[in-house]
């Protein structure tokens, strides 16, 4: 491309730092380009993409404590602003550029690291005006509907041998796959691993198999891409796609944890994290990845007031299971809970939830007296009320049980299960409010999980027992056979290695728990009773296993 | 200094993840390689300035040039060593992110040329290379041409007035050569970039960035085969030659 045409197009600097702003303008002027605009923040800059187009984007990272420079990129990506044949370049002070990008799904034309020469900025510029000339009406048919006609182009392109042939390639086997030419697709993908094992290739034939309905193989497939090269991002979000599939929750957690931890910035991954990890009952795993949300989506669309309150529920969640280390991120929660609480634009049913957690909070800190301030005016205005959503009713019953109300907890859980008797979705969501599961799944959880503890019993392996019903009892932390068979296995475990204070102190609390709830009578008084008395002989031992 | 608090947030995140998990115990080389990365911000905005400095009024003399190069090598010499530190302490983290992909071998040296541009012309150096614009070859680009960033540096220091790039296919391996018209390696560095002497990474600077560079190297994998790299002296134009051997 040759100078001359430099003046047609229309270039926006981004950047909050006055020389540097300067300085990128004069060289853009010196490569011969005669409209260029240059803006301080990322809000101005969305600004000036409503006003006009923008060919070319130079845009700094970090723009101080406004948006960054990837959101910007997402955000004009997502609502169309920029095409794909415009140019948008990055400039950050961060020296991989692997670290910011990869946890990104949307990829800048070109990440610059400063500092950068002139030479640099002008030859990267000039290679991508290139590119885009060539490329240009595959562009402009990527914005139609119809794919064919990009797929000719681009074989023509491939035929040629062009200089992007590369580039050709990848988007060839993605428009291969979403137009369901499977073998097409495959036969790029293998000619190209027949050279070197590259990622989009092998994440590629996987994505295939995805397409093809053969979960299984691609979750095998990219198992294996991962287990040789941990930072291949792409495979782990592909890999979440086909678990999904397969609805195995703890597996599919699992993958996200390793996502994440390699690269924490992606909001898309943190999220799916906080709400499978929620879903597990890890309280501790999702309210940690959705303090991480809202943190690093600030200025983001991912700081909505349904993260919050979901960040809200699994913090409460987490006290629950461990007040100690969740004391931090309980006083997060209780902030983000009053803001939601100001705010006159959000929903009432999102404020009397945001102040019922404040209520389980407070309960929890047995401070039940500003509990009640708070939640009692909700109660009475619910009381005549019969479109009360089962969220807000199951919410109502754990500020109860925090609040040590247990009878009533347990008359209006009792009631809840009547009323969605038929409604196995929300009977699932009311089991961890019971002493027994109520819906099939949870009966079927239970039979499993406590199958799989109980055979490690038996096999003398107390502490993956223990492992295995504590698992079940973080997501149900009222069953009464789970509790019964982990204060068992921890016992037992006493018995081979020894006392040791935190497990009596948890045994103790469990056996008050179920004192409490057990009556003369009950199908598990005996055992309870029993259980109890293997305690307190275990207690009083002076035993040689004590030191 | 520009707001540095949103990179000092991703930093945390990308460099040790499970900081937060670690409750109040100080890692030293987390703290370390944060000041690193701040260090390196602010040589940043040094070696801009200096390059707008050096644009806005050239040098008068010969005495001003020698000093301008000074400064310039010298910073980009701290820039390319901090970087090096960073990827170090990620090499050992395991967070070092590597990822083989098909390049244009030409674009490489010409990112790193441009790279150093004004460090080159202030020390006139003629830089040539000699690469068919058409090879290509699979490798970690970021990696890669940091490591040859490295080597043009050094090789500035050293050079009379000539850096030559060259890159071919020799036995199916990329082999890329900086040669320059200096007085070569002296005995001790062709020793330490022997491969068994490699392992023994002692704290000197010239030893940590050949140790680095060999570590890229052997990255690349290709069957039985890994990237090495080798000194010798001499070649086209009578000074060091620094190879990179890719397969």
């Amino acid at each position: 491309m040759s100078s001359a045409s430099y003046n047609l197009l229309r270039v926006l600097i981004v950047d909050d730092f006055n020389s540097f702003r300067q300085t990128l303008l004069k060289i853009m002027r010196e490569i011969g380009f005669k409209h260029v605009d240059s803006v301080n923040s990322g809000e101005e800059a969305l600004k000036a993409f409503k006003n006009s187009h923008y060919d070319l984007v130079l845009c700094d990272y970090n723009l101080g404590s406004g948006k960054n420079g990837q959101q910007i990129l997402e955000e004009l990506r997502a609502d169309r602003r920029i095409k794909p044949e415009d140019i948008f370049i990055l400039l950050s002070a961060e020296t991989s550029r692997n670290v910011v990008m990869s946890a990104f799904d949307c990829e800048p034309d070109a990440y610059l690291t400063k500092p950068i020469t002139t030479k640099t900025i002008e030859q990267r510029i000039k290679r991508l005006l290139n590119k885009r000339n060539e490329l240009l009406d595959i562009y402009s048919s990527l914005n139609k509907t119809d794919k064919n006609s990009t797929i000719t182009l681009l074989e023509q392109k491939i035929e040629e041998k062009s200089h992007y042939s590369m580039d050709c390639q990848k988007l060839l086997t993605d428009l291969y796959i979403e137009t369901k030419k499977f073998e097409e697709a495959e036969a790029i993908c293998r000619a190209t691993l027949e050279a070197r094992s590259i990622d989009w290739a092998q994440v590629g034939l996987a994505k295939i198999q995805l397409a093809r309905g053969n979960a299984a193989k691609a979750i095998e497939w990219l198992t294996d891409i991962i287990r040789a090269k941990p930072s291949c991002m792409k495979a782990y979000d592909v890999l979440a796609q086909a678990y999904q599939g397969e609805k195995d929750a703890e597996k599919l957690q699992n993958i996200f944890e390793k996502a994440v931890d390699i690269s924490p910035m992606s909001l898309p991954r943190q999220l799916s994290l906080a709400k499978i990890a929620m879903k597990n009952g890890d309280a501790e795993i999702a309210a940690n990845a959705y303090r991480k949300t809202l943190r690093y989506g600030l200025n983001t669309p991912y700081f909505n007031i349904r993260n919050q309150i979901n960040f809200a529920k699994a913090a409460v969640k987490f006290y629950e299971q461990d007040p100690e280390k969740a004391s931090d991120l309980v006083q997060e929660a209780m902030k983000i809970l009053s803001t939601v609480n100001d705010k006159d634009e959000v929903m009432p049913e999102i404020k009397t939830l945001s102040k019922i957690y404040s209520g389980q909070i407070l309960g929890l800190q047995q401070q039940y007296k500003y509990a009640n301030d708070i939640v009692d005016p909700i109660l009475k205005s619910l009381e005549n009320q019969d479109d009360i959503s089962p969220q807000i009713e199951i919410e109502l019953v754990h500020y109860h049980i925090f609040n040590k109300k247990i009878d009533l907890a347990d008359i209006k859980a009792k009631e809840l299960v009547k009323k969605y008797s038929d409604n196995e979705a929300v009977l699932q969501r009311i089991d961890c409010l019971m002493y027994e599961p109520v819906s099939e799944m949870g009966k079927k959880i239970l039979q499993n999980e406590n199958k799989k503890g109980i055979d490690f019993y038996k096999e003398k392996n107390n502490l993956s027992a223990i492992a295995c019903f504590y698992k079940l009892e973080k997501k149900y932390p009222r069953f009464t056979a789970v509790k019964l068979n982990l204060v068992q296995a921890i016992l037992g475990h006493m018995k081979e290695t020894g006392k040791e204070p935190t497990n009596i102190e948890r045994c103790k609390n469990i056996l008050t728990f179920l004192h409490s709830q057990i009556k003369n009578g009950d199908t598990h008084f005996e055992r309870c009773q029993q259980l109890q008395g293997m305690f307190s002989t275990l207690i009083i031992q002076k035993g040689e296993n004590n030191a | 200094m520009p707001n540095t608090n949103e990179m000092d947030l991703l930093m945390k995140g990308s460099l040790e993840p499970s900081i937060e998990a670690k409750d109040d115990q100080l890692d030293f080389s987390f703290v370390l390689a944060s000041s690193v990365h701040d260090m390196k911000n602010s040589l940043s905005m040094l070696l801009g300035s200096l390059e707008e400095m050096i644009q806005d009024s050239p040098p008068q003399n010969e005495s001003q040039k020698n000093h301008i190069s000074i400064l310039q090598y010298e910073a980009s010499r701290i820039n390319s060593e901090l970087i090096q530190l960073l990827n170090i302490y990620r090499l050992q983290n395991k967070s070092l992110q590597f990822s083989i992909d098909e390049n244009y071998v030409f674009e490489t040296f010409e990112d790193q040329i441009a790279r150093n541009d004004v460090l080159f012309k202030i020390k006139n150096i003629e830089i040539t290379v000699e690469c068919d614009d058409g090879l290509i070859w699979f490798y970690d680009n970021e990696l890669l041409g940091n490591v040859i960033h490295n080597i043009l540096i050094n090789s500035t220091r050293y050079a009379k007035s000539k850096i030559k790039l060259s890159a071919s296919i020799i036995n199916q391996h990329l082999t890329i050569s900086i040669e320059d018209d200096g007085f070569g390696f002296p005995e001790f560095m062709l020793q330490a970039a022997l491969p068994e002497n490699n392992k023994n990474s002692s704290a000197d600077s010239t030893r940590l960035g050949l140790f680095f560079a060999a570590k890229i190297a052997s990255f690349h994998k290709q069957g039985e085969n890994k990237g090495e790299i080798e000194l010798s002296n001499g070649g086209s134009l009578g000074g060091g030659v620094f190879t990179i051997i890719l397969p």
